[in-house]
């Protein structure tokens, strides 16, 4: 049974040209986030004084700068930014943060999300009614103006230099997130609760964790899976922005670092030197528009597989 | 349903007390205060500090003024309505009441200003851009969703997504800088550094750009309600009747789907014209955005 759905499922999501698309971009940033040091000419955060906001090295040709353009000048493919970095290198680390901050969103909110949606649809009354206004209260608030005030507060004490400050937004994230999977767990075991399997379970003396678990989860496991991949953008996009409005991950100096670069990062840089250097901004936004894009074409591609019903009757 | 809307808006009174509660914690904890030592500007002497302090009541404490109340206790007094003031006489119990009566407080930033003043003076630019936005996701929106249903499956229905599926995937700010670093400083068909705000062509890039994500969701919602009430049994009676084509979507139709569109398009129009906080960073529109966050 599992099997044939398998099949079922690739079948149907390979004749989906758009979602084929993404995928297969997504499977190529993933290689190139994990093999960032074999493909990054340079060092991401390493600065080449005197060759600052360069234009793309294959424009001119001949490196003109005050240094002389002798055998071993820097090749840039990008040109260099205003602190005298090479921009396709970060270009390609910034992959590498993007990429993390989407898929550890996803997972944490999935948990997340799938935890409270299961209890508070299994045992209802008051369990599901606190649930559900604590639910209301985040949906209220209004997320980026969480985002921006605790950025802006706890990005300077300990809590926010912790690791660079990935705890606190994966924390952020997470928190603002959750509502959506929740509530979508939540209504399908009120009405999987209803029906003949679950009452079979019951009456044959399952125990309540083994009806959630084996007879509930697999039941709502796609509609988990569509919503938290559709979860990915809506992250990465927070991350961008607040690294654009200053106030998101810490910048690293370390040439060792794991996650050197964001692209939001590269994007508020990008825009001060727009006039001078406007590869920096187009790389940077290219990158995420092309990300973001590819990411929803594949959750708008899971949504047609595993709920066809939706939207396209 | 006059019961459902009361629930509704009075469900709003905790949300805004959790919004200024948390805020104020939070800004409370963020390092730096607003009269701190600042290398750059001219040093405040300690008795100056105090009477600054003082004068913007930031001497209180913090939440609840225990000690006040409890002074007047000491004192005899038993009146709770004398009490209860003293209580609540503190730097987030005071800025609640004057919240209340219309008075955000004083501006750090600009000396002599209230914050209300800033924000009314700046709203008729956000304002501005808001109503671009609207028009274009308005125009643009609905019937370009109500042609993809009607034209299900065809090129035009499959193009539309993928326009949407643009519109909403690409968040506005990045598209945004796109537009300013292309038709910006490379063709230079729009100005990117205007100051004059006061008219209207600066507002049409970035009102473009808003009202085009907007637009991407209307589509998507306009379509999916259409599609729904196209296979309904009345729609299936007006044509029988002899309707027009015409008749039958605009008469039958387009109503039954302006249900569930009318729903999510009115708190978006509210979002629009309060202000987009990032792309009047962006694009440097004056209005309410670029207060969360000031940057060039």
């Amino acid at each position: 049974m599992a099997g044939q759905q398998t099949v079922d499922f690739w079948h149907r999501l390979r004749h989906n040209r758009l979602a084929l698309i993404g995928l297969i971009y997504l499977g190529w940033l993933t290689v190139v986030a994990f093999a960032a040091p074999l493909l990054a000419p340079h060092n991401p955060v390493r600065d080449f004084p005197g060759y600052c906001l360069q234009p793309p090295s294959w424009l001119t040709h001949t490196v003109t700068t005050a240094a002389p353009a002798t055998d071993d000048t820097p090749w840039f493919w990008l040109g260099t930014d205003r602190s005298c970095r090479d921009i396709f290198s970060r270009l390609i680390y910034g992959s590498r943060t993007s990429l993390l901050v989407g898929v550890i969103t996803m997972l944490l909110t999935a948990g997340i999300g799938t935890c409270i949606g299961l209890i508070a649809g299994f045992y209802g009354h008051l369990t599901d009614a606190l649930l559900m206004r604590l639910a209301d209260i985040v949906l209220a608030f209004p997320s980026i103006l969480l985002f921006i005030v605790v950025m802006f507060a706890l990005r300077d004490t300990p809590v926010g230099t912790f690791m660079n400050g990935f705890p606190l937004l994966f924390a952020l994230l997470a928190l603002v997130s959750w509502v959506d999977i929740a509530r979508l767990v939540r209504s399908e075991v009120l009405s999987l609760k209803e029906r003949a399997f679950v009452e079979a379970a019951r009456a044959l003396g399952a125990p309540m964790q083994h009806i959630l678990l084996r007879h509930m989860l697999p039941q709502t496991i796609g509609l988990i899976i569509v919503a938290s991949v559709l979860l990915v953008p809506s992250a990465m996009i927070t991350e961008a922005t607040l690294a654009f409005l200053g106030i998101g991950l810490r910048q690293v100096t370390d040439p060792d670092a794991l996650f050197p670069v964001s692209w939001g990062t590269m994007i508020l840089e990008g825009k001060n030197s727009m006039n001078t250097q406007p590869w920096l901004l187009i790389a940077s936004t290219m990158a995420i528009a092309l990300t973001t894009l590819a990411v929803t074409l594949v959750g708008d591609g899971l949504r047609d597989v595993f709920d066809p019903g939706h939207q396209r009757s | 349903m006059v019961l459902f809307c009361a629930r509704r808006i009075l469900w709003a009174i905790p949300v805004l007390f959790l919004v200024a509660l948390i805020t104020f914690t939070l800004m409370h904890q963020a390092p730096g205060g607003p009269f701190d030592a600042d290398g750059s500007r001219k040093q405040v002497n300690e008795r100056t500090l105090r009477a600054l302090n003082a004068y913007f009541g930031l001497d209180k404490p913090p939440y609840i003024n225990t000690e006040q109340m409890f002074n007047q206790w000491q004192e005899g007094d038993r009146n709770p309505f004398s009490l209860t003031p003293a209580l609540i006489d503190s730097q987030f119990g005071n800025y609640l009441l004057n919240a209340l009566q219309g008075d955000l407080g004083p501006s750090y930033r600009q000396r002599g200003k209230h914050v209300q003043d800033i924000l009314l003076e700046q709203w008729p630019y956000s304002l501005r851009l808001g109503s671009i936005a609207i028009v274009v996701m308005l125009v643009g929106g609905l019937p370009l969703g109500v042609l993809a249903a009607m034209k299900q499956n065809t090129w035009f229905d499959h193009l539309s997504r993928l326009i949407t599926t643009v519109g909403i995937a690409i968040p506005a700010f990045v598209l945004g800088l796109l537009v300013l670093v292309i038709f910006g400083t490379q063709l230079q068909w729009i100005a990117v550094a205007t100051s004059d705000w006061d008219t209207w062509p600066p507002y049409l890039a970035p009102g473009l750009v808003l009202g085009f994500v907007a637009m991407a969701g209307v589509t998507r919602i306009t379509r999916a309600a259409v599609l729904e009430v196209r296979h309904h049994d009345y729609i299936r009676t007006a044509r029988a009747k002899g309707l027009s084509p015409y008749g039958v979507i605009g008469r039958h139709m387009l109503r039954n789907a302006a249900i569930p569109v009318i729903t999510v398009l009115a708190p978006l129009m509210i979002d629009l014209l309060l202000g987009a906080i990032i792309i009047e960073a962006v694009f440097g529109v004056p209005g309410i955005g670029r207060f969360f966050c000031r940057i060039n």
